[in-house]
Formats: structure tokens, sequence, C-alpha cells
């Protein structure tokens, strides 16, 4: 047997704009603070443009919703009022029972005056402005008087809605109407109410031959007015015209006298269906700096979903880079690095930027001149993507050869470089000599990093990463910068000319030789033995080279392969041992005799013996006598 | 290619399809009429919303969809809703071959919004100004729902 009860749907369903929440936020801090009067809104609930998954109409609440606003086709302007507490603990004590009974108080009063001023709604809300979460609950009270029950006779469509549209077309503020005893259309109120036992509503829910719940308030009210009214038609109209329906109710169930206690419902439940209040987090939307960081994230993750979906994003982010030289390679190699999703980048330099420095390094600017380079860059690093863990330190990296001047100085030097190299995953060699990437490389391979060194010619590069350090030196062992020469570095820059000590390159040059060396870092990367693959090795990226050298001249590049050198006077491992055993003691003693370095690692033999080798070829030629012609 | 004046009209014809999704939520005119504003549910994640809003893109003379997505927890008793940035958008939506990117500052809420980038436009959609719109919110919304061009067997006029 079928519920002869009229049922009912929530009245509608709230969408609050984030420009609510940052217009309420806004007048928190700058008028409200902490005053907790009751704020007047004004909103909408669209009846024409209700989604066929939706069972009721859509409240909207945006920023205009804390003034006047006028209304558009399709929609009932609806005021309201929001009662913002200053704590979640007060948000959270409402007695939301008590609450809803009150504003249903106010709206059967108001109603009694005016039937269409009983549809308002309420939000409780509470800001936390520190967090940017907002916690609130809608209520649209539907009240119904306690003795009155409304039980159904018989129901249908209505199909002649066109009177009835056009009424409410020029009755935009009302929510109901009454028919007379002849059929013509008037406006629902105490006088009105004799002559009519017809009560029509605008209906904001779409499911089918089920009102909304406001059908309640009107119904009780229309009782209130004729306590005499025995069966009432009511008419709900749809925009959807289609679906418009009457519904014959038998209103006989005698009102004690003066008997307004209320029935009430209201709180809007929330997507799962459930009377809970909502909120939400803005947090992400107000934090530039969040956005920022997500927004890098999806740019590299697209890449990673269009093109290559094995490449190992984290790796590269999570990828500590220590950056030996802040001048244009250093600048470079750094906004690369940037670009990839790095997000740890640390500037060693000991100068400052000079007035010629900023038209080749991207991360200065003529403000930059003058100041310390290192924390320059990272400054200028930082104001690029603010999420960067950008730090520039001054340093002076002791050089092989270059006696000691001042060994507490130099020594604190090489403590720190050396807690560099040990804090971070890779090291770029960008300095601007050949001599000070001595100490570094020795370092890398003593503290088994990934090194990545660049240098420049005029109008030539080199781009290589150095090989993987073993102690038990394998024929096939990749080689570092300094394995094909038969000299350690020495003093390259004293009593040079200025042209002499300076890199004269081809502004684009540098360009070239920085990206190359961040692309090939990050193909090293994808290789699950990192630095240990090999040459002839393909990653997802492509190769995997051990050295590239890029000639400008000829708009080619090379790869090219150098296995270590034993005698090598930087990656061989009587001196990368040496060091590991000795420390700052070998270091002093490279620094101050490049010769040293040369004894230990056996160059100084491999000399010699050239120049025996060198001797023996000059004698036979003198013995060939002196009209003897070179060829 | 649409020019604007055609794009407008055309926009208010795709409300009814909208409402037809059943995916749809809400959706309404933005206050200058140039602008749809949506809300779609994830067909099959129930804590996640779409917030969308189909406009006109001046620089590619073409209709620009922007969207954020919503997700939903629970704090402190009440139904959390925030702004979700995936690790991975394939995970949630159907990327395709679209160009997205988070890098939409909304002109009047001074937010952030994805964005699907508009270049390719006229080559998917086709160059026939007849039903433009509705042609482009076939290929274009799927990106929510890929039974979106469902709704079109529902639509009289395509």
């Amino acid at each position: 047997m079928s519920d002869p009860h009229l049922k009912f749907v929530a009245p509608c369903q709230s969408f609050l704009d984030t420009s609510f929440f940052q217009e309420l936020a806004r007048l928190k801090l700058d008028v409200l603070k902490l005053d907790s009067a009751i704020k007047e809104l004004t909103s909408s609930i669209g009846i024409s443009h209700i989604p066929r998954g939706s069972p009721c109409a859509h409240l909207f609440l945006d920023s205009h919703s804390f003034g006047s606003r006028e209304r558009k086709e399709g929609e009932m302007l609806i005021k309201g009022s929001l009662y913002n507490f200053n704590t979640i603990e007060e948000f959270k004590k409402v007695d939301k029972t008590r609450f809803l009974r009150d504003r249903a108080d106010e709206l059967w009063k108001e109603g009694i005056e005016d039937p269409n001023d009983c549809v308002k709604f309420s939000i409780i809300s509470f800001a936390d402005l520190k967090a940017f979460k907002f916690f609130y609950w809608v209520c649209v009270p539907c009240f119904q008087l306690d003795s009155l029950t409304a039980s159904v006779r018989g129901s249908g469509p209505f199909k002649s809605t066109s009177k009835f549209d056009e009424w409410f077309a020029a009755h935009p503020g009302c929510w109901s109407c009454l028919v007379g005893e002849s059929g013509e259309l008037m406006e629902f109120n105490k006088v009105n109410s004799v002559r009519s036992s017809t009560l029509c509503m605008r209906d904001t829910s779409t499911v089918d031959m089920v009102p909304s719940a406001l059908a309640k308030s009107f119904i009780s009210l229309l009782k209130h007015f004729r306590s005499d009214l025995k069966e009432v038609r009511l008419i709900f109209i749809r925009s959807e015209t289609a679906s418009s329906f009457w519904v014959d109710t038998d209103m006989s169930s005698i009102l004690a006298p003066d008997n307004t206690k209320l029935k009430v419902t209201g709180w809007e439940r929330n997507l799962q269906n459930k009377l809970t209040p909502r909120a939400v987090d803005l947090s992400s939307l107000i934090d530039p700096l969040h956005v920022a960081d997500q927004s890098l994230d999806l740019n590299l993750k697209l890449m990673k979903w269009r093109i290559a979906p094995e490449i190992n994003l984290d790796i590269i982010k999570n990828t500590s880079v220590l950056l030996l030289g802040s001048g244009t390679l250093g600048c470079y190699v750094a906004r690369v690095l940037l670009a990839w999703g790095v997000r740890k980048i640390t500037f060693v330099d000991n100068g400052t930027v000079s007035f010629s420095n900023p038209v080749r390094q991207p991360l200065f600017t003529f403000n930059s001149c003058g100041k310390p380079k290192a924390a320059a860059a990272a400054d200028s690093l930082r104001e690029i993507f603010p999420l960067v863990e950008a730090e520039g330190v001054e340093l002076a990296v002791p050089m092989i050869g270059h006696p000691i001047t001042s060994e507490s100085k130099q020594n604190e030097d090489y403590k720190r470089l050396l807690e560099l190299i040990k804090a971070h995953d890779v090291v770029f060699l960008l300095m601007d000599s050949r001599e000070t990437r001595w100490l570094p490389t020795v370092m890398g391979y003593a503290e088994d990093k990934i090194v990545i060194n660049a240098a420049l010619g005029f109008d030539s590069y080199l781009v290589m990463r150095h090989g993987n350090y073993e102690t038990d030196q394998k024929a096939d062992r990749l080689g570092c910068y300094f394995c094909q020469d038969v000299v350690a570095p020495s003093d390259s820059l004293t009593d040079r000319t200025l042209d002499q000590m300076c890199t004269v390159t081809r502004p684009g040059v540098a360009l070239m030789a920085a990206s190359q060396s961040v692309e090939l870092l990050v193909s090293l990367l994808q290789h699950p033995m990192r630095n240990g693959g090999r040459p002839d090795e393909k990653v997802i990226l492509g190769d995997l080279p051990h050295q590239i050298r890029g000639f400008l001249s000829e708009f080619k590049t090379l790869q090219l392969r150098v296995t270590a050198y034993e005698h090598c006077s930087a990656c061989s491992s009587i001196i990368v041992e040496e060091f590991k055993s000795r420390g700052w003691d070998f270091v002093r003693d490279a620094l101050n005799d490049y010769k040293t370095v040369e004894d230990l690692c056996g160059l100084s033999e491999v000399q010699l013996k050239a120049e025996e080798v060198m001797n023996d070829v000059l004698d036979e030629w003198d013995d060939d006598g002196e009209d003897g012609e070179l060829l | 290619m649409i020019p604007l004046g055609e794009f407008r009209e055309q926009l208010q014809a795709l409300i009814p399809v909208l409402q037809l999704w059943p995916k749809c939520l809400s959706v309404h005119a933005s206050l200058n009429g140039e602008a749809l504003i949506g809300l779609a549910e994830h067909p099959t994640l129930a804590f996640y919303t779409y917030e969308f809003e189909i406009g006109y893109s001046q620089t590619y003379q073409e209709p620009r969809l922007i969207f954020k997505i919503w997700e939903a927890t629970t704090e402190q008793g009440a139904e959390l809703q925030r702004p979700c940035f995936p690790a991975d958008l394939s995970r949630l939506m159907n990327v395709q071959d679209f160009s997205i990117g988070l890098d939409h500052l909304h002109e009047a809420r001074k937010d952030s919004w994805f964005s699907v980038h508009a270049c390719d436009t006229s080559h998917i959609v086709g160059s026939v100004k007849h039903h433009y719109l509705k042609r482009w919110a076939s290929v274009y919304l799927s990106l929510f729902d890929p039974c979106f061009s469902n709704t079109y067997l529902f639509v009289d006029d395509v």
C-alpha cells in the first residue's frame, strides 16, 4: 500500500564559489575582525538550468553574494544571512537544532506577513585565515505545523502551465500564487486565501512527482490562514513544464488553537548524503608558491605522459647538485637544472660580479655588479623559482701548483669544499682554469660522486663525465679530465696577460656546453647504475657518452671515449688512496709543488722515459749526418 | 576557429547539452555571459569533482577550457573539499593527447586553473562553423568523462 503522505526533496543544493570565501576572508580581516554580527547575503536559485543528474535546483554563492545583485532570467533571488564564528569550537558547539528552529520561527513570522518571505537561507561558518580553510553549513529552513498532516488523495501531470508561467514571469519575486474561484491567479496572502483552495508554487525539485520541501512552508501558512480548509489542490510549476504536476491533499487535521509549533528541516546534506558541515581548503590556491611548485612538476610530467613514460623524474628532482664556478657555465647549467626540476643547487665561487658579466651570465643583472657571485646567483635562482633550495658559498678552491699563502684559510677552504662535495650527489666542474679542477676531481673520486666536467675554448667545448672509481683499475675504466695529460696541472695564471688568463669564447659556446652537460647528467640518472652506465649502452633518453666535444666552427659534435690512464694525476688509485689516507697533508704538498703528484702517480717516470726516447731519436738523427732530410 | 559573436550564440545552445550529461552537477552562465561554468562529478571516483569553465581565447579564437579538480576528505567532522593537483593527471582524467598546463590565472578569481591548450583545435574540430561548439565539447569534455559524447544521443539538433 503506497504511503499516502506527501514526500519532499531538499529545496536546493548549495554551490559556494572560491570567490565567496576569498571575499569572506577579506571581510573578516578588514571589516568584521572579531565582530560576530550577522552578515546579510543575496543569492540566487537557478531554476531553469538544472542538470538531469541533479535532484533539485542550485543555490549559488560567490563574492557578489555579499552585496546586492540583480535577478537574471531563469533564477530566483533569495536572501540569506551569514553567521560567522571566531573559533572552530564555537562553530562546532552551535546547537544546530535550536539554530534551525530559531530561523524557522523568524521565517514563520515573516511568512505570515508575506508568504514569499518565508524562503531564505542561513549559513554558519568559521574562517581559519592562517590555514585558508573555511568551515560552513548551509540551511534552507522548511517548516511544517506540528499538528498538520497532509495526505495525498490524488496526483497527476499538469500540462496547462502557460498561464502560470506568464504570471510568475510577471511576478519574479513570487514563489507562490493562489488560483481564485474563477481561475484567476492572485498573490498568496492572508486576504486572498479566503477565496482559494488551490495553491500553486514554483518547484525547485526535479524528482518525478515529488515536490521540494519549500512546499511544506507554504502549505502550513495556507492552513494557518484557513484553518477550516479540508482539501487543497497543490500545483507545482517547473521550468521543464512536462514535469509540472498537481497533488490533491487532505488537510482536514485540526490545528490546536494558537498552535504554531513547527517541525523543521533544512540543514543541507553533504555529497555523501550525510548531515555534516562542509569545509573547503583553499591554501593551495591562495599560496602562489604551492601553485608554482605544482606547475613546474606538471610541465615535466607532461613530457613523461606524452613522450617518455618510463622516464624517472623523481630521481632528477631529488638529486642535489654542487656547481663549482658561478660564471657563464654555472649560470646556464643552473637554469637547465631548474627546468629539469632539480630542487637543491649550491653555487661555489670566490669572485664578485663584474660589469662585463651580466650580458653573458644570465643569473646576473646590472644591479648584481659588485656582489659575491655565488650568493648573487643563488638569490637570482630563487627569484626565478622560490621553492628551489639554492645556496651560494664564497670559497676559493685550492689549486695544485699554487703554493700556499695562508695555510689556515686554505685549509678551511679545503675542509669546506670536502663537506660540500660529501653533501651533494653530483658535482659540476665549471671553473675557468685547469688547475682549479684537480682537487675537486680527486675529492669526487674519493667520495664516489658523479662529476660532470665542462670546459670551453674559443669556438669549441668539452663536456664529459668522470668515470667511476675502482681501486683495482680495470683496463676499460672511463677516464677523467686529466687522463690524457702526461703532466700534472700547474699554475697557468701567474705571469699571464689578461687575454691569456681569461677564457675568450664565442657567446653561444657556453650555452651549448652547459645544456649538454645537464642533459648528460639527466641521461645518466636514468641508468640503474647511474655513472656505471657504459658509453655503448642506451637509456630511455638515448646515448650515454663519455665525452662530447663540440666544434662551433663546423656546427658539429663528436662523442669520444677515453679510458682511465694508470698514471693519471687525478684519478689513478695511488692518488685517490693517498688523498684518502693523508687528506690535507697530501693536498698541501700538491699545492706547493705539483711535482709531488707527478712523482707519486708515475708521471715523472713517464716523462723521463719519454725524454729518453726523444734523446734516442735525436741521437739517431745526428748519426745520419747533418744533411739528413727530415720528412 | 570561431569568431567571438558566433561563440557567444553557440554557448547558450550548449547549456541543454550539458544538462543532459549525467555527470553534470551544475551549469550556469558567467555574469558577463561569455563563459559557462560547471561542476561535474568524476565518472568513477566518488571523491573527485571537476569545476570547469568554457570560455573564449582571443589569442587562438577558439573555445578555451579551464578546470580545477576538487577532492573530498573529512576533517574535524566536516566534509572537506580541496583543490587537487595530482602527481599524475592521467590517473584521474582521460588525458589522451591533450596538452594541459597549470598555467591559467583566472581573470576574476585570481586563482590558478588547469588549462587545455587550444592549439590544434581547428584541426580536431573541423572548420565548419555550424555546431562548432557542440563538436568541440564532444571532444574536449571527454577529458572529464570518456562517455561524454553519448550525451549527444539525447540531443535533437546536432
